[in-house]
């Protein structure tokens, strides 16, 4: 197909790409920066009659209703953000015990608490590993509108591909932006299956009565987990090679540090980017092959540090290279912020 | 990826006086002219009161990112907006600001090449209170000289296409509106 450009906020590409991936029944409740899908769904669901939509009174009925959905064989889906967020990971760890393929996407917003509506990147933690959960589930990291469009598609292929809760994580920056995007490539999905039949006798549990029995119960999704991870990690590390100072980023402020590093590039610095796309599983051997020359490793995140304890810890022992630190909780980083930095440490 | 060749506005003031609708008008203009464009907006919890803010980027060149830490032009609708939008001027900064709201000694600090626009008193005396965004949306028109009038006129009638239902006459005062602010652009002494 060639190539189409449209002018779309990140809202308007999350919903088209869900409903290129089959999406088809949604269960949700509104809150900022990510209300738009929401109401863009509702507003198909009212004229398309294949489309199921649901409002509940919370994000704890949503994510509730959402596993009915995907029990019934629908491709359910639901959107959240901040503080719904965190309610929302109650049903998610359910998800995740039962192996569900839960379709959600997310858009931070500042924290702790309500915070601020539009922007941060402090619900990484929260992504990976909310709830009593366990992290068995993946999280995957769009740092453009473009990307965006792809990686909702992904998602919704990974999930049911591998029967696992799958978790797109972006923020108002991502999709309140409007810029022009191409929609037109279709990626290939799974199809969906009902969990239940008329008359069949299943049981699904979440609750268990011995501990050894919940514990083979985990082992086992922890092996299944191993095998997946090395199907779909994914990374992207940008004239790291020769890098003497890499920086690391995710989402959108892994695509500043992309501006940032091609500017420097232009002028023969030799400084690279490595940029989870999965931030779970999170693709360790990537990252530490992007340090092999690097003398210096800058991690830049708006957030307090989340990301960069990740970091520390995938490079632990591997690295002699030391850090520098541009955290900037909730607030946004730019390009220039960041070549401004990365200056610095040449 | 980041170059020369794209504009960079900032549109600020306080919710509810249509920053955001500005926005929209200016992006899709930029868009429909066959621009490359990114508008990013960004606000607080408030429906009105707060300090709204637009990143919009509009050019031949390529947009690397929907925000940025200098803007080209900054317009600045409301006092309580001056400080929230200090961080991003540049010594080639263009300050374009609503001067029936905000006072020179207001701005007595800060060192760039200013634009008073009386849009405020303008829209009252001669066309309606509401349509004073559309006189600033001119004067940042008429400074970045790269969009056709013709595309911020259909894109201003698409914005309030559902508002015009209600009352038809807007379309008339935000015509005059538009044509207004380009033309007090020319007037202020520089």
């Amino acid at each position: 197909m060639p190539e189409k450009k449209e002018l779309l906020t990140g809202n308007d590409v999350v919903l088209k790409a869900a409903v290129l991936a089959g999406a088809n029944y949604f269960a949700g409740y509104p809150i900022t920066p990510s209300t738009e899908i929401m109401s863009g769904w509702a507003k198909l669901a009212a004229r398309d009659k294949t489309l199921e939509f649901l409002q509940t009174e919370d994000e704890i009925a949503a994510g509730m209703a959402t596993i009915g959905g995907l029990l019934a064989g629908k491709k359910a889906w639901t959107v959240t953000a901040g503080v719904g967020h965190v309610l929302i990971q109650d049903p998610m760890v359910l998800a995740e015990t039962l192996s569900l393929p839960f379709v959600m996407y997310v858009g931070q917003r500042g924290g702790p608490s309500t915070g601020t509506v539009i922007y941060s990147q402090q619900e990484l933690n929260l992504a990976r590993y909310g709830g009593n959960s366990e992290g068995l589930r993946v999280v995957y990291a769009p740092s453009n509108i473009q990307e965006l469009f792809e990686i909702t598609q992904k998602a919704f292929h990974t999930a049911w591909r591998y029967r696992i809760p799958t978790i797109i994580l972006g923020d108002g920056y991502l999709t309140k932006t409007l810029s022009p995007v191409d929609t037109s490539k279709a990626l290939p999905q799974e199809k969906a299956e009902p969990y239940f039949l008329n008359g069949e006798v299943k049981n699904l549990r979440n609750c268990f009565s011995r501990e050894d029995e919940l514990a083979e119960h985990l082992n086992i999704l922890f092996a299944k987990y191993a095998a997946m991870s090395r199907q779909i990690v994914e990374s992207e590390s940008y004239k790291t090679n020769d890098a003497k100072v890499v920086v690391f980023a995710w989402g959108t402020v892994g695509f500043a540090a992309k501006v940032a590093v091609t500017n420097l590039r232009k002028n023969g610095k030799r400084v690279g980017l490595f940029r989870p796309i999965t931030m779970r599983p999170f693709d360790d051997k990537s990252a530490i092959k992007a340090v092999k020359k690097a003398n210096k490793i800058l991690i830049a995140e708006s957030s307090g540090g989340q990301f960069g304890r990740i970091v520390r810890e995938t490079l632990s022992q591997t690295t002699k290279a030391e850090y520098t630190r541009l955290y900037k909780p909730a607030e946004g980083i730019t390009p220039e912020e960041i070549e401004e930095k990365l200056s610095e440490m040449l | 990826m980041n170059n020369q060749n794209i504009t960079k506005v900032i549109v600020a003031g306080e919710g509810g006086q249509g920053v955001q609708s500005i926005a929209h008008i200016l992006t899709k203009a930029a868009f429909a002219a066959g621009l490359n464009v990114s508008f990013l907006p960004n606000y607080g919890v408030e429906q009105r009161g707060g300090v709204s803010l637009g990143f919009i980027q509009f050019g031949k060149g390529i947009i690397g990112f929907p925000k940025f830490s200098q803007a080209d032009i900054l317009l600045v609708m409301r006092d309580r907006a001056i400080e929230r939008t200090k961080r991003y001027i540049g010594s080639n900064t263009l300050y374009i600001y609503d001067s029936d709201l905000i006072k020179a000694d207001q701005l007595s600090d800060i060192y760039v090449q200013k634009l008073p626009i009386s849009a405020t008193s303008t829209a009252n005396q001669k066309l309606d209170p509401k349509v004073f965004n559309i006189i600033l949306l001119g004067a940042i028109v008429a400074e970045c000289g790269l969009i056709k009038d013709k595309f911020i006129e259909s894109e201003i009638d698409n914005n309030f296409a559902d508002k015009y239902k209600i009352k038809p006459q807007f379309k008339y005062l935000n015509k005059k509106a538009f044509e207004i602010g380009k033309k007090l652009t020319k007037e202020v002494y520089r």
